[in-house]
């Protein structure tokens, strides 16, 4: 866990996929991404990402759109860069 | 019996296919969240099913998450079914592990379970069912299977009253602790004499629940929370709340990894290839235009034969019921069958098919998935006026009619969003006031422009849409905008019984509203056009300056007088007057309203005598007048009332009344002065 490579959600390309690490928002939207199997620790697909707009992301097996506001709160460590 | 389940698990699908059309949409007591109820019998048991808001999760986070789990406390269903959709057992499990911490007898139907198959997902039902101490059934509700054993367990369950044991669900040594020492805080206090509902409870303090907060009055409760919150924190290294959902995941994964083999991860990937094209950065919206283009094209010209045959038969109604009456005869009786009900109700029921075709197309959008995909794209614009995707789909429900549209606003979860979608959504011009445009358009202006006037009236609604919503959020309904989550369910074939089950329930609406609404004002209406008659009239005139007269001597008429000096600077007469108050009952009361004004009988869209003397009466640059006052005035009385209902406040649904009445009477005001000035259009 090196905090010094993680970035905030909206700034990983599309087809990466990359590592939740910390989730910043309020009490209740954090367990409601929670639910939706947004938690750190979880492995999460970014299907579609353009420079604006919302995100989508792969979560396992289920197609989830975050505003780009709330992606930017999802901190995310890009494994496949680091090889892990 | 009461179904639970993710969004996009199958749900509604289970319902219908188990209820079929016995269904009852209402409200629950004091939120605006829809309640269906369906009955049903099996075998010799007669059930009641309840269909429960799709919810991710049982916090307190959406009002529908609220509303399911204050169903299950307080209404003790016998038995949960929990709708899980099988290719996504993980996420839909975390639903059902806080069902089994509720205490209630459930039973699991890992629907859609054709779809897991296929993608080489394998259960072992024996073993799963044991670990979550629930039976489980698989089924395929858009093909009917395994529902009548679903039901027979279900049933099964509900008479054993077997229930899954919330103990079983540990959340660690550390969190136990911390729950046993608030539940032994709380048990023996008023209203928590059950262990389950205590442990429960103190699960849901932990968690930083705001609603279940509220209930708890022992400040000491709150205190002893807060301590053992900071203590978790101190050792876990992360909020209680945290912990728990990754523990409930934990839970998951380990029976997921005893019960369940994936041979492959394949789900989406047919909805992940269409994807890549439907909402492409430059493809994605010329896509949804074009979608757009097709669902009201379809509404029009599928929806035009029908359409004739509505007004045929009202035609032929009105017909013979006067041949009740020997010819010349003045009876009031016939007066107010012909006119006043045939004529009214007649009138508004024409546009049925219009109404319908485009629920249909939105139903079958919706189930689709499409709707969601819409959302995602609009987002990127709805962003910038302050709303956010799912905010679109209310508007383009609007389209058709204002009162869905402003139903629809329930699925945004934030009270200031929902309130700015609701309060513009009339300036998208509903299906009821298409009948003024396609009056006017022919009346004034040359056919190559017709299509392109159409096109104007809509574009400049949306414009003032957007305008007033930016003005809107950025003043009365200023804040952060809430963020945007939503889920992208994969594409399906929609069924046709869903399609239609769905087209009904708001389609349903209009008719109600013809039958009740527009029955009455159309009464009215003809009351006021027909009294006090005039009982000398000079009989050397024609008979068309006698009526003239008459009409002026009603109480329309006089209403429409009084109007006219506050009415006069927009370029509209007395006579539009009348037809203006009729159009606040509903739109569509305009265009029958102004010929019985011109007194030319039948009056309706294609009527060409009133269109001619529409012609010889007022100028293009008054045409266009109407038909802009017509697009942003005063929404019609339902859209008041249900705006009143869904704001819950008769404030907001004033404040729509004027702040419309008053644009439009600007706009149109600016519009009329500044065109006869240059002399456009006079």
């Amino acid at each position: 866990m090196n905090p010094a490579l993680w970035m905030p959600l909206g700034m990983v390309p599309t087809g990466r996929s990359v590592l939740l690490r910390r989730v910043q928002t309020g009490h209740g939207l954090s367990s409601r991404l929670a639910a939706m199997g947004l938690l750190p620790g979880m492995r999460v697909q970014v299907c579609h990402n353009d420079r604006n707009g919302p995100v989508i992301l792969g979560i396992n097996g289920s197609r989830v759109m975050l505003g780009r506001g709330t992606a930017n709160k999802l901190s995310v460590e890009d494994t496949s860069e680091t090889g892990i | 019996m009461a179904l639970a389940g993710n969004p996009n698990s199958g749900k509604t699908t289970l319902f219908n296919a188990m209820t079929g059309s016995r269904q009852h949409v209402g409200n629950y007591p004091g939120v605006t969240v829809e309640k269906k109820e369906g009955r049903f019998k099996h075998k010799d048991t007669e059930l009641n099913v309840v269909d429960l808001p799709g919810t991710y999760s049982l916090t307190a986070y959406s009002i529908e998450e609220v509303v399911a789990r204050n169903f299950i406390i307080n209404d003790k269903p016998d038995v949960v079914i929990h709708v899980v959709d099988a290719s996504n057992l993980e996420r839909n499990l975390y639903l059902g592990i806080q069902l089994i911490e509720l205490g209630v007898p459930v039973v699991f139907a890992f629907n859609m379970s054709d779809v897991a198959r296929a993608r080489g997902i394998h259960f072992d039902l024996d073993m799963l069912a044991s670990l979550l101490g629930a039976p489980i059934v698989p089924t395929v509700g858009q093909k009917n299977k395994g529902i009548d054993e679903l039901v027979d367990t279900a049933v099964r369950v509900a008479r054993s009253g077997t229930k899954p044991k919330p103990s079983d669900i540990h959340y660690g040594d550390d969190i136990e602790k911390a729950i046993e020492a608030i539940r032994r805080r709380i048990d023996g206090q008023s209203g928590f004499t059950d262990d389950i509902v205590a442990r429960w409870t103190a699960i849901k303090l932990l968690e930083n629940d705001a609603e279940v907060a509220k209930l708890i009055q022992d400040p000491d409760i709150h205190k002893a929370v807060e301590a053992e919150q900071a203590r978790i924190e101190k050792i876990l290294g992360d909020s209680a709340e945290m912990i728990i959902a990754d523990r409930r995941y934990g839970l998951i994964s380990g029976a997921c990894q005893k019960a369940v083999r994936s041979t492959c991860e394949t789900r989406h990937t047919n909805s992940d290839s269409i994807d890549e094209i439907v909402i492409h950065r430059v493809w994605g919206l010329p896509i949804f235009l074009g979608l757009m283009y097709l669902v009201f094209w379809l509404t029009f010209t599928v929806g035009g034969p029908p359409m004739d045959w509505i007004e045929g038969f009202f035609g032929w109604l009105g017909g013979k019921v006067a041949g009740w009456w020997p010819t010349g005869s003045d009876s009031i009786l016939q007066s107010l069958l012909v006119d006043g009900l045939i004529g009214g109700v007649g009138g508004v029921i024409v546009f049925l098919p219009n109404i319908l075709l485009l629920f249909l197309a939105i139903a079958f959008l919706e189930d689709s998935g499409y709707m969601a995909r819409a959302a995602f794209m609009m987002d990127r614009l709805m962003h910038k006026i302050g709303l956010h995707g799912k905010s679109f789909i209310p508007m383009l429900t609007g389209f058709g009619c204002s009162i869905p549209g402003i139903m629809a606003t329930r699925t945004l979860e934030n009270r200031r969003d929902r309130l700015t979608t609701m309060l513009v959504l009339p300036l998208m011009s509903c299906g009821a006031r298409l009948p003024i445009y396609a009056l006017i358009i022919p009346a004034f202006f040359p056919a190559a422009w017709h299509a392109t006037m159409l096109w104007m009236i809509y574009v400049i609604g949306i414009a003032l849409a957007i305008v007033s919503a930016k003005i809107l959020r950025s003043t009365l309904f200023k804040g952060e905008s809430v963020p945007f989550v939503m889920e992208l369910p994969p594409y399906r074939l929609p069924t046709l019984k869903g399609v239609l089950i769905h087209m009904w329930e708001r389609g349903g609406l209009y008719l109600k509203k013809a039958g009740t609404i527009i029955l009455g004002v159309s009464v009215i209406l003809w009351a006021l056009t027909s009294y006090p008659k005039t009982e000398t009239v000079d009989t050397t005139l024609s008979a068309e300056e006698q009526q003239f007269i008459q009409l002026s001597n009603t109480i329309a008429g006089r209403i429409g007088h009084a109007m006219e000096p506050l009415i006069k600077p927009m370029g509209f007469d007395w006579r539009i007057g009348t037809a203006m108050i009729g159009a606040f009952a509903a739109k569509e009361v305009f265009v029958a309203q102004l010929g019985i004004v011109y007194s030319v009988g039948e009056a309706d869209d294609e009527s060409e005598p009133l269109r001619d003397q529409l012609k010889a009466n007022y100028s293009p640059l008054v045409g266009f007048c109407i038909m802009l006052f017509m697009l942003i005035s005063a929404p019609c009385m339902a859209t008041i009332a249900v705006t009143k209902r869904e704001s819950n406040s008769w404030r907001w649904a004033l404040f729509q009344l004027g702040g419309l009445t008053l644009m439009a009477y600007v706009l149109t005001l600016i519009v009329y002065q500044t065109g006869s000035l240059l002399g456009i259009g006079i």
